[in-house]
């Protein structure tokens, strides 16, 4: 499946996803105008990979500065493939990165991570 | 990039589904509900969440607020203390970011002025330093406060001397700023002088001199230290017609005279060889402002003798009593004049 590599702009974050590596990478700011249209085929690609992938190591990385509501929502729908690809058998691990002083996004990683049960989630103070 | 991608598609096609099943159906098994629960429940927790990262975006957003009024009004407060060193309206501009502050300068035309208290050097002899400092600053404090007033930019202040122009950093039209700048001299020396009345000052005599032409005006100086001024020889014109300027006297250019002469008074002065001119300058003295009244008959507002007296009389508002009444004082103050001249003649 052909990487999905999109820079960062003002309100949306860098997009680095190698499907052949099982390496993803979100990072930046997510407010986009329209969370659908920019989301939407980063994740129809995701959709096929959780189907087709088992029996793999997928490491996931997200360092997020800010998001929006829609982005919140983005980011759940990102979180239940993540584990429903734990599910069907692959093992993934999430590094939710935060700055030091910023608890804000580090009490969003906690929040996220509630839902996480075959998920290895980290957070990680940079 | 163009996707159907649906944010909430599977909440939708939960919501689908079990409305088809209801519109063929009425009963469910107890897998189907348990099924309906769990994504009831899972809705639930993705509501709770969103409500809760919003509550706190929302807190976080009003502390972002908080501070952001915090730092507005330290910016106001360090803006107000920098538009005590320079021109309020210079710090406007800057502050308001229409204008870079870089080493640039540009071409424009206005009207310069420059004031100073005649015999200030003898009379600084003559006071202490606190007293001479006290009469000094309640005297500029006036001047600056007439200058803002009237929307003058404040060059600088040299000891007792004054300078602004009109024109910079905002303009309201040569002709305009010409007329303010004339307006303001007037007003300054009717202000000054209620000072001098009620004994605030001393009795310091200003001149006042006023010239409208094109110079330089913008930053001089280097880049970590620069002064906002005009530089040209307009404003060595309007140095130079301040020197020739008497005591209580406002003397204006030619060039400002042509602007102005529809509104105010002038008695022309003379024609000068100014140091540092390299043509004769003609110049008039400013007797007040000319009346606004159709019917000029009815109307008297007049400035005499530099400033030392002036009369306004509108007729047209006074009632029959009222100009028997003004006749009456108009006569007293006569009386009382030619009383005074007799005893100054006989104590001669």
């Amino acid at each position: 499946m052909e990487r999905i590599f999109i820079e960062k702009t003002e309100s949306t974050p860098l997009v680095d996803f190698d499907f052949e590596k099982g390496v993803f990478l979100l990072k930046g700011e997510s407010y986009p105008e329209n969370v659908s249209s920019f989301y939407g085929e980063i994740f129809e690609k995701l959709e096929v990979f959780v189907r087709e992938s088992e029996d793999r190591d997928i490491s996931v990385e997200i360092e997020l500065i800010y998001f929006n509501s829609s982005s919140v929502k983005a980011i759940m729908n990102f979180l239940d493939m993540m584990e429903e690809l734990a599910n069907n058998g692959n093992k993934v691990t999430i590094n939710w990165l935060y700055e030091a002083d910023d608890e804000t996004i580090m009490e969003f990683g906690e929040e996220f991570s509630e839902d996480l049960e075959s998920v290895e989630f980290h957070l990680k103070e940079i | 990039m163009s996707s159907n991608y649906n944010l909430f598609a599977t909440e939708e096609s939960v919501i689908e589904s079990f409305s088809e099943k209801l519109a063929q159906k009425s009963h469910f098994e107890a897998s189907e509900i348990e099924q309906i629960l769990k994504e009831y429940k899972k809705l639930f927790k993705s509501t709770k969440r969103l409500v809760r990262m919003s509550d706190r975006k929302e807190k976080e957003l009003n502390s972002l607020n908080t501070l952001m009024k915090e730092k507005n009004a330290l910016l106001e407060l360090l803006s107000e203390r920098l538009s005590r060193y320079i021109s309020p309206q210079l710090a406007k501009t800057i502050l308001e970011d229409k204008q870079d502050v870089l080493l640039e300068t540009s071409r424009k035309k206005l009207t310069i002025f420059f004031s100073d208290i005649v015999g200030f050097a003898e009379i600084a002899d003559k006071l202490e330093s606190e007293e001479l400092t006290y009469h000094l600053n309640a005297y500029l404090e006036e001047m600056t406060k007439v200058a803002l007033e009237y929307g003058a930019t404040i060059d600088k202040y040299m000891g007792d001397s004054l300078m602004v122009f009109f024109g910079d950093p905002v303009s309201k039209g040569v002709k305009e700023d010409a007329l303010l700048c004339v307006q303001m001299a007037l007003e300054m020396r009717k202000r000054i002088r209620s000072l001098i009345n009620n004994g605030t000052i001393l009795p310091f005599k200003t001149r006042i001199g006023i010239n409208t032409g094109y110079g330089t005006v913008g930053n001089f100086g280097s880049k970590s230290r620069m002064d906002y001024t005009v530089i040209g020889k307009e404003v060595n014109i309007a140095s130079r017609l301040e020197g020739v300027a008497n005591e209580g006297e406002i003397v204006v250019s030619d060039a400002t005279y042509q602007l102005v002469k529809e509104n105010i008074k002038c008695e022309e002065r003379g024609v000068f060889e100014l140091k540092g001119v390299s043509h004769p300058v003609k110049a008039y003295r400013v007797d007040g402002k000319k009346s606004k009244g159709k019917n000029s008959s009815h109307i008297f507002d007049t400035e005499l003798f530099g400033g030392a007296a002036s009369i306004n009389i509108d007729s047209d508002k006074l009632t029959q009593e009222e100009k028997q009444a003004l006749l009456k004082f108009l006569e007293d103050v006569s009386e009382k004049l030619r009383y005074e001249e007799k005893l100054e003649r006989e104590n001669q």
